[in-house]
């Protein structure tokens, strides 16, 4: 009987797994519940391999890879905890909260947020470099939700959300480098875009830099998850 | 390879190559558009005089993760130059930040760096 | 055994971890029993003592006379701890840097003041341009980041530097907590 499915099968962390042919190692590894820091992965959205965080290591290969944007090959040998990453992602979280001004304790998202989060969850307790303490712009125009770049930390979810899953593309990204910015349409204030109010990009931003007005002090959690949910149904359609 | 003489600072081509890359980094990956950011503060204030050794370790760091971890060449390569000046001119750096001077002559070590130096604004 | 001396100081905070630091409660009265309060904004004590086995900072860097002052204690302290998000890494007084000093001065002493408009320049201490973390400074030894680390965390945290045992910072607070 031929099967059109082709397996491979790979160690993770020295767990013997099995994986589907084009899967990339990401998926592998949360199919195994191997956890991988993630920052800009969505489950639901394609992935763009911008945060860095989940690089991991292939036996043999002296280069990183982010396991988001990594396909799986017959025998590869992972690592995704060795004390080489670990200091990478640190030095990466320090990099995004020096980079602009992420006051989590004035931050409607404080206890909710991912960069939060892998922080301390990665051991971060202080930030070695030096603060950029960039001057940017807050884009309260819309009528329900807030931008407020000082705590993006430009993962580009809500650009790819809008595009791919909404599909007015009202988000993109302006600039370049240090530089680069979210902006509405052709860099029209959010409120007279043609954005259709949908919120998805709010749920699915990170940090506290897309929020809700209607929420207050440190009350604002976000659920992403349902981007898997509203695919399956898109595609049973 | 460049060549250059004894009046070319080399913190300064340092930094100079560091800007370069920070101005033509697209911005998508982190360490990339964040850390090149972060280096060339860090080579401005060694050229002017407040780094410490601190700072050099700090820089020699972000150098291993731009480096290993950027998505593209342009920022892997970025550390280079900072790497092989470090490499074969390190007493230039230390020169900078111990001595307070520049051997080439090129720094000025009096100019303060804007953001980084207490300015006191109360009269 | 000898009581170990600790001391509290008080940078460009808001006194919240003081607060949190008292709100150890009962627990306060077991601490006493192995160190000696010898410097605090609790204590009447002007000048800080020679020899401070433990401090505690709480408040961001944000004028030359905070500087001295962290200066003078990191000279005279076995262990500098920056207590809070402040000390850490800035917090709200570094909500300044983007816009300078003197916006924000301005704002606060002319343009919202209604009597007297005038930026005070007698006894109060010159600003620095840029509020900053303390360890940009000087070394610092723990970091206890939170807004205000909770009263556990100072249990917990103190009774480990104290007894000398492991402390995991991450899994007790983290920053804005």
């Amino acid at each position: 009987m031929s099967t059109s499915v082709d397996v491979k099968t790979l160690l993770i962390d020295g767990q013997e797994v099995s994986a589907r042919s084009g899967q990339t190692i990401l998926e592998v590894a949360k199919e195994n519940d191997i956890y991988i820091p993630t920052l800009c992965h969505l489950d639901g959205l394609s992935d763009v391999g911008a945060c860095r965080l989940c690089v991991v290591e292939i036996k043999g290969n002296n280069k990183l890879f982010p396991a988001c944007v990594t396909s799986v090959f017959e025998g590869m040998e992972v690592t995704t905890v060795t004390e080489r990453l670990q200091k990478h992602r640190l030095t990466i979280l320090e990099m995004l909260f020096a980079e602009r001004n992420h006051i989590c304790s004035v931050c409607v998202a404080n206890g909710h947020c991912e960069l939060q989060t892998l922080g301390q969850e990665q051991g971060l307790t202080h930030v070695r470099l030096p603060y950029r303490n960039p001057e940017l712009p807050v884009d309260a125009s819309h009528e329900r939700f807030t931008l407020d770049h000082n705590r993006c930390i430009m993962c580009t979810r809500c650009v790819r959300v809008c595009a791919e899953i909404e599909g007015a593309h009202v988000w993109d990204v302006m600039g370049r480098g240090i530089d680069s910015m979210i902006i509405s349409d052709l860099h029209e204030e959010w409120g007279k875009s043609s954005c259709t109010r949908c919120g998805k990009c709010v749920q699915v931003c990170p940090t506290g830099a897309l929020f809700d007005k209607s929420k207050i002090g440190s009350d604002h959690p976000k659920y992403p998850d349902f981007l898997p949910n509203l695919n399956l149904m898109r595609e049973a359609q | 390879m460049i060549v250059m003489d004894d009046t070319s600072c080399m913190v300064n081509v340092a930094r100079f190559f560091i800007e370069f890359c920070m101005t033509e980094s697209c911005g998508k990956c982190i360490p990339c558009r964040a850390g090149t950011a972060q280096m060339h503060t860090l080579l401005t204030r060694i050229c002017a005089g407040h780094g410490t050794m601190d700072d050099l370790d700090l820089l020699v760091e972000l150098c291993a993760t731009v480096k290993e971890t950027s998505l593209c060449g342009l920022g892997q390569t970025a550390p280079n130059p900072v790497l092989s000046t470090l490499k074969y001119f390190k007493h230039e750096y230390i020169d900078h930040i111990v001595h307070k001077r520049c051997p080439a002559g090129v720094c000025n070590m009096e100019a303060p760096v804007a953001a980084e130096s207490p300015v006191e604004v109360l009269a | 055994m000898s009581k170990l001396k600790l001391a509290t100081v008080w940078l460009d905070g808001c006194s919240g971890c003081h607060m949190s630091f008292l709100d150890m409660d009962e627990r306060l009265i077991a601490l006493a029993e192995l160190v000696d309060v010898v410097y605090s904004p609790i204590v009447d004590t002007k000048v800080f003592p020679d020899e401070v086995d433990i401090a505690l900072v709480e408040g961001a860097v944000a004028s030359v006379d905070d500087e001295k002052k962290i200066k003078k204690i990191r000279a005279h302290s076995k262990l500098l701890v920056a207590m809070g998000d402040c000390a850490v890494a800035g917090n709200v007084p570094s909500m300044r840097n983007p816009i300078g000093p003197e916006a924000i001065l301005d704002r606060a002493y002319i343009e919202n003041a209604d009597v007297q408009r005038q930026i005070p320049c007698v006894v109060v201490p010159k600003l620095l341009r840029v509020v900053r973390p303390i360890h940009e400074f000087v070394k610092v030894d723990v970091f206890l980041p939170g807004c205000p680390p909770s009263a556990d965390t100072f249990h917990a945290a103190l009774t480990a530097l104290v007894t000398g045992e492991p402390l995991d910072v991450p899994a007790l607070t983290r920053f804005g907590a």
